[in-house]
């Protein structure tokens, strides 16, 4: 198969590269065939253990930081070479310091629409074809319309081919998706004000407090001295409060303003299934009206909210307020 | 109800002072008197201190239990907790649990040569047990105490550091870092001090406590001088919350500084997984 | 005692009734999640799988109010404070309905940490003797279940006070404790069929695969405890998140903190993880577990070393471990590390050491 030959393709560039590597993030096999689990490779028997498929979820951009001084191989989809442009562009990492193994990609499954077809919890296989992904179940095989189970963000996606590689491992692939057309949020706008925050109080009020969702951020970079856990200034409490859950999420969503680039961490690490892409959805589409900027695409801008013109051209001047 | 383990006692303070730049002193006593008759502990025990509103923390009662008019506890300026109890005053109310964990062996000491090594405001423990023993001063042999600090002003307790030099029972050797003018003391680490001294082993036992630095390097000395694991004393400091060792993240190993601790013997430390 | 019969449609009713006399914590359908809610009309109480977290919250909550207090400024002097404190409200009877089996067992484990490792919890204890569980036993094991290799079984009744056996068109109900006869008071007994049916699905329970011999456990773990590179390598994907402690049955750290509302204010029990670089962190700065790796080996050593030399004992041929096998860490990581491959990493790596 395409993708086996492409994994062993890998497997030869990460061992070519390994002696000038620290080591290289890619992915293994995780628990089950549906599960592909983060691996640091630092020997070729690790290299041996490499996968590439649609089980391959996580944006291993997020390992990235705090690894200054280490010379590092990543393994990235083109969305998540889109965090490596953006924590570029934030000089939080240094690019002469990585090898970036590009894989294009057609999709990768969300496992929260494969939960919702079929009952994975005793999957013994998964093959995936050009346009379906067949699940080998206890009780038979079940086949998937492949579209129907990918991420949302893949079936939008305009960056199939990683933005930044060393090494390409194609084909390439054709981009799969338009311009964004913010159909989701454009939905849930339609809801009256009372009835969007009635579903952001029962979504939030399951949260656990976990910070899954900003641990798992590529870009949500203060970690053990982030605002939601200090207690000098005393910004949030400890309790598991609905008020504190959603201050967080706002907190979030604000700080990633023009520099989400909607890999779509958060929300697939929620345990809870809570969709908090939706809040940076809705930043990322404010900040491309505003100042038409879309985060993680060109290593060379200056991200909106990074600097500012005395004059902005889509902000209307109050005037002096005082 | 009763058996709420996390119900401190009222307190109030009944005297604060300076002690260096970010270290201050409290004095306390339980709101209750008969509390207070009541209240005993041994060298080396903590309790945990509550201002109401911005927590609890543990420190070690450094007040020997041979002088209880009041209990003193001294105070680093480093957190949440501890930035409030700087802005306490005589008079004002604070919540006490304790006395909560274990103590220095003062029965096995008896009858031996001690060596209190402390730095900083790791003086706090040795204090306790340093008066403990000048209160039953017949009970032990020679007594030496070296302490260092970052500077003359960084020293805890220096009304005292001069009563204890002016004694005639016992060798006070200060030494600090950066020496100002005025400075009469030792220069240097508190580690080569004791190497200089050249203390004697025999029937001894070190007693430490200061920053993590500091104790490696003392211990490293005391071994040079024939300390074997069993002559060496030391606390350990680990955040700690409840204190009655359930919370669970001052573990070292499947043992609780909060409880098993935080005085600990270089032999039982040794036999732990080296988590600290 | 005689087995009753809970038919489906009869459920909600049944949970109704229950909700009359106790505080009901019933698992509903969320999106993609089951969670735990406190019994409200409109519920449809669904069991069809275990619920995302484990029932770990009803005896541990995840805020509890420890104490509250109240400063009152003296009228005359401004400067002077008074400070009263009061005991924290007894909580309500409880029932928790479709708790799993691993989670049931989970009771006792935390009993271990609350009641039996020294200082008595009087507000865990009031707690865990108001609480009943009404479990419903698994048909079948997950591919993140491992329950059997901690002494239980999808069918264990270690903990519970009703077990519900899923049948054709309900569950086969059996009281465990007094308690849970009560709750079943009002079911009539089940029919000879639907016995029949159960003891045919009993006789073909999955059998769970092999399960490795954790008795080595502790003692290879800790022979492991300073090959830095081997728990790098096991933590080098971890996010240092709190899903897996959260999620998790048996773990109990919490953190203690004030929440202040100008003179009035409560100290409040928060769940704590010990994968946060904070639960460590001292004032000092000085942080003995500053390395993710360091965490990971505490969460991992606290459940097969720690805890198993703490509380000596054997449950089905396996040491007690602070872990009941429910496999909420490993379903739910956001990077799919297994605490399984990571025992048996240490199993065989610890081995000739």
């Amino acid at each position: 198969m395409a993708e086996e030959s492409r994994t062993a393709r890998l497997i030869e560039a990460v061992k070519a590269e390994l002696p000038n590597l620290d080591f290289v993030l890619g992915y293994s096999r995780g628990f089950d065939a549906l599960h592909a689990t983060p691996i640091s490779v630092r020997t070729g028997a690790d290299a041996d253990q490499l996968v590439f498929d649609p089980t391959c979820v996580e944006n291993l951009a997020t390992s990235l930081y705090g690894q200054s001084g280490k010379r590092i191989g990543i393994v990235v989809k083109g969305c998540d070479s889109r965090s490596i442009i953006e924590l570029m562009q934030e000089k939080l990492i240094v690019r002469e310091n990585l090898v970036i193994f590009g894989m294009p990609c057609r999709g990768v499954l969300d496992l929260a629409k494969v939960r919702v077809r079929a009952d994975i919890t005793q999957a013994r296989g998964v093959a995936f074809g050009a346009e379906e992904v067949r699940l080998l179940l206890p009780d038979g095989e079940r086949v998937l319309p492949r579209r129907d189970v990918l991420a949302d963000k893949c079936l939008r996606c305009r960056y199939p081919n990683p933005l930044v590689a060393d090494h390409m491992i194609g084909p390439e692939v054709e981009r799969a998706g338009e311009e964004d057309s913010y159909a989701d949020l454009m939905a849930f706008e339609k809801l009256t004000e009372q009835e969007r925050f009635d579903f952001w109080k029962r979504q939030m009020s399951r949260c656990i407090r976990c910070y899954a969702c900003r641990n798992a951020c590529p870009l949500c970079v203060c970690k053990h001295v982030c605002l939601a856990d200090s207690r000098e200034p005393h910004w949030l409490s400890a309790e598991a409060n609905l008020q504190e859950k959603w201050l967080f999420q706002v907190m979030h969503a604000l700080h990633l303003a023009g520099r989400c680039t909607e890999c779509g961490e958060c929300q697939r690490s929620c345990p809870m299934g809570i969709p908090i892409l939706l809040l940076k959805r809705k930043m990322n589409r404010e900040l491309k009206e505003l100042f038409n900027y879309e985060a993680g695409v060109d290593p060379e801008a200056v991200p909106p909210l990074h600097t500012f013109q005395m004059e902005e051209e889509k902000i209307k001047d109050r005037g002096q307020l005082w | 109800m009763t058996g709420n383990p996390y119900m401190p006692q009222l307190a109030t303070i009944v005297e604060t002072f300076d002690e260096t730049p970010d270290i201050k002193t409290f004095r306390v006593v339980l709101l209750d008197p008969e509390a207070m008759a009541k209240f005993t502990f041994l060298p080396g025990q903590v309790a945990q201190l509550s201002a109401f509103g911005s927590g609890e923390s543990t420190f070690v009662i450094n007040s020997p239990p041979t002088r209880m008019d009041s209990l003193q506890f001294t105070v680093m300026r480093v957190g949440e907790l501890t930035h409030r109890l700087h802005t306490l005053k005589a008079g004002d109310p604070v919540g006490l649990r304790g006395p909560l964990g274990n103590h220095f062996d003062v029965e096995g000491m008896k009858g031996r040569d001690i060596v209190f090594i402390g730095g900083g405001v790791g003086m706090a423990p040795l204090r306790t047990l340093l008066l403990y023993m000048l209160d039953n001063r017949a009970d032990y042999g020679d007594i030496t105490l070296i302490y260092g600090g970052r500077s003359p002003e960084h020293l805890c307790y220096k009304a005292e550091l001069a009563e204890w030099t002016a004694r005639g029972d016992m060798r006070v050797e200060l030494t600090v870092d950066n020496p100002d003018k005025d400075w009469k003391g030792r220069v240097g680490v508190v580690p080569t001090v004791l190497t200089e001294l050249g203390t004697s082993a025999k029937n001894a036992v070190a007693v430490t406590c200061g920053p993590p630095i500091m104790i490696r390097f003392t211990i490293q000395a005391l071994e040079k001088l024939g300390f074997t694991d069993e002559q060496i004393v030391t606390t350990l400091e680990r955040r700690m919350k409840c204190g009655v060792g359930l919370c669970g993240r001052c573990n070292i190993g499947d043992k609780f500084v909060c409880v098993d601790g935080p005085v600990f013997t270089q032999a039982q430390l040794r036999g732990l997984p080296q988590e600290f | 005692m005689v087995a009753r019969f809970l038919a489906d449609d009869a459920l909600t009713r049944q949970a109704e009734t229950w909700a009359r006399d106790y505080r009901l914590l019933a698992p509903v359908r969320e999106g993609q999640a089951v969670v735990y809610r406190t019994w409200a009309p409109d519920m449809r109480p669904f069991l069809g799988r275990p619920p995302t977290a484990s029932a770990k919250q009803a005896l541990l909550p995840q805020t509890e109010n420890l104490l509250t207090y109240t400063y009152r400024k003296e009228p005359t002097d401004l400067t002077r404070t008074e400070v009263f404190l009061a005991e924290p409200l007894p909580p309500e009877p409880t029932v928790v309905l479709g708790a799993r089996p691993c989670d049931a067992r989970a009771g006792k484990l935390l009993d271990r940490v609350f009641l039996e490792r020294g200082v008595k919890d009087e507000l865990y204890a009031r707690r865990r003797a108001a609480t009943l569980f009404v479990t419903v036993a698994c048909e079948s094991m997950e591919n993140t279940c491992f329950c059997h290799w901690t002494g239980g079984g999808p069918t264990s009744e270690e903990g519970s006070d009703v077990m519900l056996f899923p049948v054709s068109g309900g569950y086969v109900a059996r009281a465990i404790t007094e308690a849970g006869e009560k709750l079943l008071a009002a079911l009539p007994e089940a029919p000879a069929a639907t016995m029949e049916e159960l003891a045919g699905i009993l006789a073909h329970l999955p059998e769970p695969g092999p399960a490795p011999d954790l008795r080595q456990a502790p003692e290879r773990f800790l022979k492991l405890f300073d090959d830095m590179d081997f728990w790098t390598d096991e933590s080098a994907r971890c996010l240092s998140c709190g899903v897996c402690t959260y999620l998790c049955p048996t773990c109990s750290c919490f953190n203690i903190t004030d929440e202040d509302w100008g003179l009035k204010g409560k100290r409040v029990r928060t769940w704590d993880t010990c994968m946060s670089a904070l639960y460590t962190l001292e004032g000092s700065g000085h942080n003995p577990r500053s390395a993710r790796a360091q965490r990971l080996r505490n969460r991992v050593g606290h459940k097969f070393c720690y805890h198993p030399r703490e509380f000596p004992g054997e449950t089905g041929g396996q040491p007690e471990v602070s872990c009941t096998g429910c496999g909420r860490c490993i379903k739910s990581c956001p990077v799919s590390v297994d605490i399984r491959r990571i025992v048996r990493d240490i199993l065989e790596k610890g081995e000739g050491k």
